[in-house]
């Protein structure tokens, strides 16, 4: 991962220089796709974690909280901004995987909802 | 499963056998699921939580950054000698920033108490003692919280005057009272943001702009609305401002009091002690709850819009379901200046009381929790002019950032259902039925 970016970095520095205009085209369709895939597999992790949560609202509210977020800044083309909102993602996925965690470790009784629809 | 088998063990063996074999368990279940609708039917599991005024659950995002204050980090945040106090002061004061960010104050002016309770004390108390040699009269209202008026009581003890504004039906006080109250002899006026039991929003923004022009100190109780409903202490002259943590998805056991610096307002000091928080509230501050809040207001101040949204939508939905199945349904306090996660319904012809008791499954209350141990009608209610009858049959359903939308159509289902079922039984509502009308009838005195 991080071999990668220190890779398109020195790429993107070797096009500054070259000034080629169509290969940067290119390039940028390929930095597109490369942040579409690294974007899906946070997105699937955040669900597959936030699944975990014991809690019956504590689950139901990050999954539909991830959903949204994600909703929400769907249209989000500026770079840096798109930058920011991914470290936040794997923020809070380091969040949500500890709060599952104790979430499991101090468990209460099912809610009432959970055990009509079972 | 706990619930089933303790009802059922305690109807089987009444001297209180509750160790039973696990194999009888599927047999007791189907022996409890043939009389699920029956009048009492047992439920499995634990009820749902529809009561956020009293209190809210703490976020796991608050808990997560209070985790490393409750283990690593136990330093006192006073102590000025070693990097143990240094971190725990740095994670105070980052706490700090953050509650004054989310209602647009200066970080100095925010003081970290115990809950709301204690700030109101200190706000309502604390200024009244402090400029008492030069005027001693205070305004508030007659739908505030127990402890804003019981510190009104205990300062009228001590030869204070105190105003308590009545307000309207809709349970909005009245700007022209209010105007005619304040005397120059007035020094604070205090009046909640949010009721924390019919929801109703006071118009703040006025009320502080008319006690500024007045030169009368503004406090306000925004236990209910911090976090909630867009707040700003300079647009809307606020001078003192009570917070809770447990209201907003924070611990339980700390709170804030905001106090103004320019202009100043000064308190006098209720508890004395090591002189910490600029000597407004000693003891030393608890770093991991200070956090807590901390990290509430943030998360509160980011998701507003969006917790508003989605809470507006549920409350929506659960009024349209009771409105649209059972009649003589009345929304206690206004309907606009309102906010949507607190709804209280008074249900004609149904005592509260019974309807609370048959929804075992659902956590709700009456009214406030601190009052919920009597059987006493809530004075809130009386004072917006709610019958007796009608303020008997009141339940509060609290929504919060918790509440899913199942939890919504499974509550307004079981209210449906308990009320006309209550209805059935009871002989007024065949009267009414018949078109009688209760009020004229003259009942015989024994």
């Amino acid at each position: 991962m991080a071999c990668a970016a220190k890779l398109t970095s020195r790429f993107f520095s070797m096009l500054n220089q070259r000034q080629v205009s169509g290969l940067t085209l290119r390039f940028n369709e390929i930095k597109a796709m490369a942040s579409k895939k690294e974007l899906l597999k946070l997105y699937k992790s955040l669900i597959r974690e936030s699944q975990k949560f014991a809690s019956y609202n504590f689950r139901n509210y990050a999954i539909r909280r991830v959903n949204d977020a994600f909703r929400e800044n769907r249209s989000l083309s500026d770079h840096e901004e798109l930058k920011n909102k991914i470290a936040e993602g794997y923020k809070s996925l380091e969040t949500i995987r500890r709060q599952a965690l104790i979430s499991q470790m101090y468990q209460a009784e099912k809610l009432v909802i959970e055990n009509i629809r079972k | 499963m706990y619930n089933l088998i303790k009802t059922g063990t305690s109807r089987l063996f009444p001297s209180g056998l509750n160790k039973i074999p696990k194999v009888t368990t599927a047999w007791l279940r189907e022996i409890t699921t043939e009389n699920k609708f029956k009048i009492k039917d047992e439920f499995e599991g634990r009820p749902l939580y529809l009561d956020a005024q009293a209190t809210t659950p703490l976020d796991p995002r608050v808990l997560d950054e209070m985790m490393p204050y409750l283990t690593s980090y136990y330093g006192n945040p006073h102590s000025r000698t070693h990097a143990y106090g240094w971190e725990s002061e740095a994670a105070v004061e980052k706490a700090r920033l953050q509650v004054a960010n989310l209602i647009a104050a200066d970080p100095k002016e925010i003081i970290f108490t115990s809950g709301a309770t204690e700030s109101n004390n200190i706000a309502v108390k604390g200024v009244a003692r402090f400029y008492a040699a030069k005027k001693k009269h205070i305004i508030t209202t007659q739908t505030e919280h127990k402890c804003v008026l019981d510190s009104c009581r205990a300062l009228e003890a001590e030869g204070f005057k105190v105003t308590y504004l009545p307000v309207n039906t809709n349970g909005l006080i009245s700007l022209e009272e209010l105007d005619k109250a304040i005397t120059p002899d007035t020094s604070l006026v205090s009046i909640m943001t949010v009721n924390n039991e019919i929801g109703v929003k006071q118009p703040i923004g006025e009320i502080g702009r008319l006690c500024r022009s007045k030169k009368v100190f503004f406090h306000t109780d925004a236990a209910q609305a911090a976090g909630k409903v867009p707040l700003n202490v300079q647009d809307m002259n606020i001078d003192l401002m009570s917070i809770s943590g447990h209201k907003v998805y924070g611990p339980k056991g700390i709170g804030a009091i905001y106090v103004r610096r320019r202009p100043r307002v000064r308190v006098e000091a209720i508890q004395s002690g090591g002189g910490q928080e600029r000597g407004i509230r000693s003891g030393t501050v608890p770093t991991p709850l200070a956090v807590g809040l901390g990290r509430a207001c943030e998360i509160s101040q980011d998701d507003m819009e969006y917790d508003h949204a989605r809470i507006t939508r549920l409350s929506q939905r659960l009024m349209n379901v009771i409105f649209s199945e059972l009649s003589h349904v009345i929304r206690n306090g206004d309907p606009v200046h309102t906010y949507p996660g607190c709804i209280n319904l008074s249900f004609a012809y149904v005592e509260g009381e019974s309807l609370l008791m048959a929804l075992k499954d659902v956590a709700l209350s009456s009214g406030s929790a601190c009052t919920s141990a009597s059987l006493e009608p809530s004075y809130v209610l009386r004072a917006i002019g709610t019958d007796e009858d009608l303020a008997h049959s009141s339940i509060r359903f609290g929504i919060g950032r918790f509440t899913t939308e199942e939890e919504v159509d499974y509550t307004a289902r079981k209210c449906i259902d308990h009320v006309t079922r209550l209805r059935e039984m009871s002989p007024l509502w065949e009267m009414v039925q018949e078109g009688i009308d209760l009020k004229s009838i003259q009942w015989s005195q024994h």
